[in-house]
């Protein structure tokens, strides 16, 4: 069978779309014949994929070390009002709810539950139905607030064991 | 002619030894005090599995992506010398443009919203912040924006060593150590300034500063906002996530695409949620960029002089 030009010129791409993968995994292994090739570009890689683990570990390890993280004090209601109001803007708060631990915070705006959680030395949000917020589950002194998003499935928030009973007394 | 095309060198790997450095120093540095960097453990290790796997996965794609840059470079309109230096100057220009309106295109519709989103997942900025790179930009498809410099007639070794220097020029502007560079050069090209307004959540300063290395492109089409001392950056998206699981980062949008498919009710819903810009719904519960900066934007008229609700209690 031959080949006409478009696919010789086909081919080509391919061949050349291959050969930079083998200069990306063995950087410059490219150069190498087939077979011995193959397997020391594999060989180069793999090793390659390794001491980037290892530096990726040893980088960690420093950023764990040196503690240079935001400092996280126990957040208080204005605090929990100012950043609820960078993430709600024009969502006003009946009241707020604080964890024992100052790492989080539930308030309430209406029907919604505006919770604050947070993650690291940086906090997230994330709203819910209030009537749901009241019945998020304790399970070893933390309530579990799940939300139905895949990029934040849960708030895990150690608020006082009575506060949902607390906070029923206050709307009812 | 296949050997031509592969380039000769990868300025990203060459770099790497570089971008290791100076994360160290960084770090280092900000530890005695003499610079401003903020590195979080876990966040740091997010940022680093990602660039990680960026790696693996552009592997994945990368002979694709190239194969196509040569198919494409065998119907050349032109042939363009790769020894000359004004081939180097217009590809330069030209391969900035189109990043420019790659990074526009991935910022203003979900579909390509989705490869790009890990990149701004973390609430740090940092250099370490550099490498949380996507996976799943190859499966995006937007590579297909540089094939028109490919049908021009450069070399695709010339196209990919020049989108190399752009991705290495990139890396040292996510820092918080370099307050401002002097003003012409502010002016001209892309600063840690410009793209820690690329990367804030703040209202203001969603949906601009798309440059890679000259941010004349942000100044010609209207996207540039410049970084105000008055209102510091935060970091992150708009709903930043709520851990630091690499595959949450990597998959979240494409993850929230698919679940919206499955409530669509027709065509239009169905395109408004892979095309539309992101945060659009068919009912405009969900609030897009837009949208938030119109509320900011009424908020600022309704009040100027906006205090600090920490400082007026
Ligand atoms: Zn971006
Ligand atoms: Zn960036």
């Amino acid at each position: 069978m031959r080949f006409c030009p478009l696919d010789s010129m086909a081919k080509d791409a391919v061949t050349s779309g291959l050969r930079w993968v083998m200069l990306d995994a063995g950087h410059g292994a490219g150069e190498g014949r087939q077979n011995s090739g193959a397997a020391c570009v594999t060989l180069k890689y793999i090793i390659t994929q390794l001491v980037t683990l290892a530096i990726v570990g040893g980088i960690m390890g420093l950023v764990a070390w040196v503690k240079i993280p935001r400092a996280t004090p126990p957040l208080d209601e204005a605090e929990v009002k100012r950043r609820l109001a960078e993430d709600f803007p024009q969502t006003p708060l009946d009241q707020i709810w604080l964890a024992l631990d100052g790492a989080g915070a539930v308030a309430r705006s209406g029907d919604l539950a505006l919770l604050l959680f947070r993650m690291g030395d940086s906090y997230v949000s994330r709203s819910m139905a209030w009537s749901q917020a009241l019945q998020a589950q304790a399970i070893k002194g933390r309530f579990c607030f799940r939300f139905n998003d895949f990029a934040a499935p849960k708030a895990s928030l150690a608020l006082a064991p009575n506060w949902a009973k607390a906070a029923m007394g206050e709307t009812i | 002619m296949a050997a031509p095309s592969v380039p000769a060198i990868d300025p990203v790997t060459l770099a790497v030894p570089f971008f290791i450095l100076a994360i160290v120093l960084e770090i280092i540095l900000a530890r005695m005090g003499k610079v401003k960097a903020v590195y979080e453990a876990k966040d740091t290790a997010t940022s680093l599995l990602m660039g990680f796997g960026s790696g693996i996965a552009g592997l994945l794609t990368g002979g694709i992506v190239f194969a196509a840059s040569v198919w494409v470079y065998n119907y050349r309109l032109f042939d363009i010398p790769m020894s000359a230096a004004w081939a180097w100057l217009a590809i330069f220009l030209l391969e900035d443009l189109t990043y420019y309106w790659f990074h526009r295109l991935s910022h203003e519709r979900r579909f390509w919203w989705a490869a790009h989103v890990n990149h701004h997942t973390s609430q740090h900025y940092n250099l370490a912040t550099a490498l949380r790179q996507t996976w799943t930009g190859g499966a995006a498809g937007t590579w297909a924006l540089w094939l028109p410099l490919s049908l021009l007639g450069f070399p695709p070794a010339m196209i990919a060593i020049q989108k190399g220097i752009s991705l290495v020029y990139q890396f040292w502007i996510h820092t918080e150590a370099v307050r401002r560079m002097p003003v012409w050069f502010e002016a001209l090209f892309n600063t840690p300034s410009h793209h820690r307004v690329h990367h804030a959540r703040n209202p203001r300063y969603l949906d601009s500063n798309y440059a890679g290395i000259l941010i004349i492109w942000d100044r010609m089409f209207g996207t540039f906002v410049p970084e105000l001392d008055e209102e510091p950056c935060r970091y992150g998206v708009v709903k930043n996530l709520g851990d630091f699981n690499i595959f949450r980062v990597a998959f979240h949008e494409w993850v929230g695409i698919f679940s919206d498919l499955l409530t669509a009710r027709s065509l239009r819903e169905a395109f408004g949620y892979l095309f539309g810009a992101p945060g659009w719904s068919p009912d405009g519960s969900r609030q897009t960029s837009t949208m938030l900066k119109a509320q900011w934007a009424d908020m600022q008229t309704a009040e100027p002089v906006k205090t600090d609700p920490a400082a007026a209690s």
